[in-house]
């Protein structure tokens, strides 16, 4: 006891967050591995069921498989279209001097933009009137695309919001990286005659590796997690199209089967887990070599 | 040519493919404010019309009539600025712990929190749910803030930091008799205001935009938030879209109008943890 006496300041000062995380963190945690492995409803007493919510899921459940491709293919779809957009704008943007703040900032505004909200919007531009297809028809000659209700189309038109919704995000901080390259690099590979795209490959990608790696890994976690678009344009639909890991968590969870979707939301996280190792050690490691 | 035209000419491409993209990068948000202000029969006409011919504001109080709208405001303004005062409190005061005071299991401590950045909501979201039930606190603002309070970022955020704080700074206050929490708040919070705005808006954006969890715990429509009377707006009746995107304008307008007034705060804030400063 005397250690607390000696430093009770100190710990006063971390007391709250401690009991907050021990109870509305590892609490939780345990709770949430322990329910895993029951069948249970919320209702009547839980029944232990070993690991046959992990087997059903694995090896039976057909929603969640196509939830984990749509996820897989939303992820690396979204970030690849997200930071190849951001890239080419924070490169343009770079390069100019009037205007430059005023570009960034419009750039920005979806980003600070509800997701809910992008997501209604959105909703309105896909709808069978709407002008998507309008333009789509001024241009082609074919009938109202079903943007949203086609099932070949559906999460590529979720993929081109987010997109949208996330590409300012990655634009400032490429911006940041790009405006952290020292100019005597570029000076010094002028005077040795490299050409804009020789000076490109050998000094402004390599100055940006950290920002990819960060990017990535952030940009594929939070990927991922998609819900806010599904829930609010699609619902998962149609057949089951845009089903995505954490939409799927969240039904078994309407349908009150909490320990089915407690299993499911422990699969999800151990695939996250395996991805963010991965990703460190890919880029991480390569950094430290070099 | 000489090189002075050539770089005009890279130039005048680069603005107008800047502009070209803007043009299309708004107009999801223009078509909002512009459907907003149509009456129903005006929305889907063909060619569109980005100018609606007689302006009205019937839909922005249409929007009131429809559903609580105040409530949802009322709530979100609430639950997102109780949920930013005390997390920045909770985070500025561990995160100083873990820079600058000196404490048995300090390092176990810090990496326990740690740890909770590598945790997705959605794998402690239903237990959590169990867990505010029992509390008896699902539909009430206890249930939509306190889960909210502490996250591991905002402390290792704050860590990061409050490192910067200059010892002698602390020493001297030290010998002058001063305690630490006088201390803390009279010269530590000052020095970091900077990170305490950064810390702020994170928090605030995330509280303000957060659907999900709110969904869980709210059942009564008085007690929805924004996100979530705006999510369920679709399903309460036939989908009237001049109502929605009047709604959706006024969702947006505060985040517009905080974010120009404050852009550079801003943009750290949302970035916080990407950019090395």
């Amino acid at each position: 006891m005397s250690v607390i006496r000696k430093h009770w300041e100190a710990y006063l000062f971390v007391l709250i967050p401690f009991v907050h995380l021990l109870i509305f963190y590892l609490y939780p945690m345990l709770y949430g591995f322990v329910m895993s492995f029951t069948d249970w409803n919320g209702i009547e007493s839980p029944s232990f069921v070993g690991l046959d919510n992990y087997k059903e899921i694995i090896f039976n459940d057909e929603v969640f498989h196509h939830a984990l491709s749509n996820t897989i293919l939303f992820a690396i779809l979204s970030l690849l279209g997200g930071i190849s957009v951001a890239l080419s704008l924070a490169l343009m943007i770079d390069k100019i001097v009037r205007l430059q703040n005023f570009f960034k900032v419009a750039y920005f505004i979806p980003v600070i933009t509800p997701l809910v909200v992008v997501a209604l919007i959105w909703t309105l531009i896909y709808t069978d009137k709407g002008l998507l297809n309008y333009f789509i028809q001024q241009l082609f000659d074919v009938g109202a695309v079903g943007w949203l209700t086609d099932k070949n189309i559906a999460i590529y038109s979720i993929i081109v919001t987010s997109i949208w919704q996330g590409m300012g995000f990655s634009m400032i901080i490429f911006l940041a990286a790009l405006q952290s390259i020292p100019n005597q690099l570029y000076e010094a590979a002028r005077i040795d005659g490299a050409g804009s795209f020789q000076t490109f490959l050998h000094i402004t990608v390599p100055g940006l590796k950290n920002t990819f790696a960060f990017l990535t890994i952030y940009g594929l976690i939070g990927a991922f997690q998609v819900f806010d678009q599904i829930y609010v344009m699609t619902e998962g639909g149609p057949v089951n199209s845009t089903q995505t890991l954490v939409y799927w968590i969240y039904s078994n969870f309407k349908f009150l089967k909490l320990g089915y979707s407690s299993a499911l939301s422990y699969l999800f996280f151990l695939m996250l887990l395996v991805i963010s190792f991965i990703q460190l050690k890919l880029f991480y490691n390569k950094g430290q070599e070099s | 040519m000489g090189l002075k035209k050539i770089r005009q000419i890279r130039l005048l491409a680069i603005y107008s493919a800047l502009s070209f993209g803007l043009i299309i990068n708004l107009a999801p948000l223009a078509w909002m404010i512009s459907t907003s202000l149509k009456q129903p029969s005006e929305i889907f006409t063909f060619p569109p019309d980005w100018i609606p011919d007689h302006i009205s504001m019937d839909n922005y109080i249409g929007v009131f009539e429809a559903v609580p709208f105040e409530m949802y405001y009322v709530n979100s303004i609430v639950v997102s600025i109780c949920v930013t005062l005390i997390t920045v409190l909770m985070c500025s005061m561990a995160g100083f712990a873990f820079a600058k005071l000196r404490f048995p299991f300090r390092n176990i401590l810090f990496i326990l929190f740690l740890t909770t950045l590598m945790v997705p909501f959605h794998v402690i979201m239903i237990p959590l749910f169990k867990l505010t039930a029992q509390l008896d606190w699902l539909d009430s603002y206890q249930g939509l803030i306190i889960p909210q309070i502490t996250t591991g970022f905002g402390i290792f955020l704050m860590r990061q930091f409050m490192l910067s704080t200059p010892d002698s700074l602390l020493e001297a206050a030290r010998i002058d008799g001063a305690g630490l929490f006088y201390t803390f708040v009279k010269i530590v919070l000052p020095i970091h205001r900077g990170a305490l705005a950064t810390l702020a808006i994170f928090s605030f954006n995330f509280s303000w935009n957060n659907l999900l969890w709110p969904l869980l715990v709210t059942n009564s429509e008085t007690m929805r938030t924004l996100p979530v009377g705006m999510a369920l707006f679709r399903s309460i009746r036939t989908i009237d879209w001049a109502l929605i995107m009047a709604a959706s304008v006024m969702a947006l307008v505060p985040m517009i109008v905080f974010f120009l007034l404050m852009q550079k705060h801003f943009i750290r804030g949302l970035t916080a943890g990407a950019v090395k400063e």
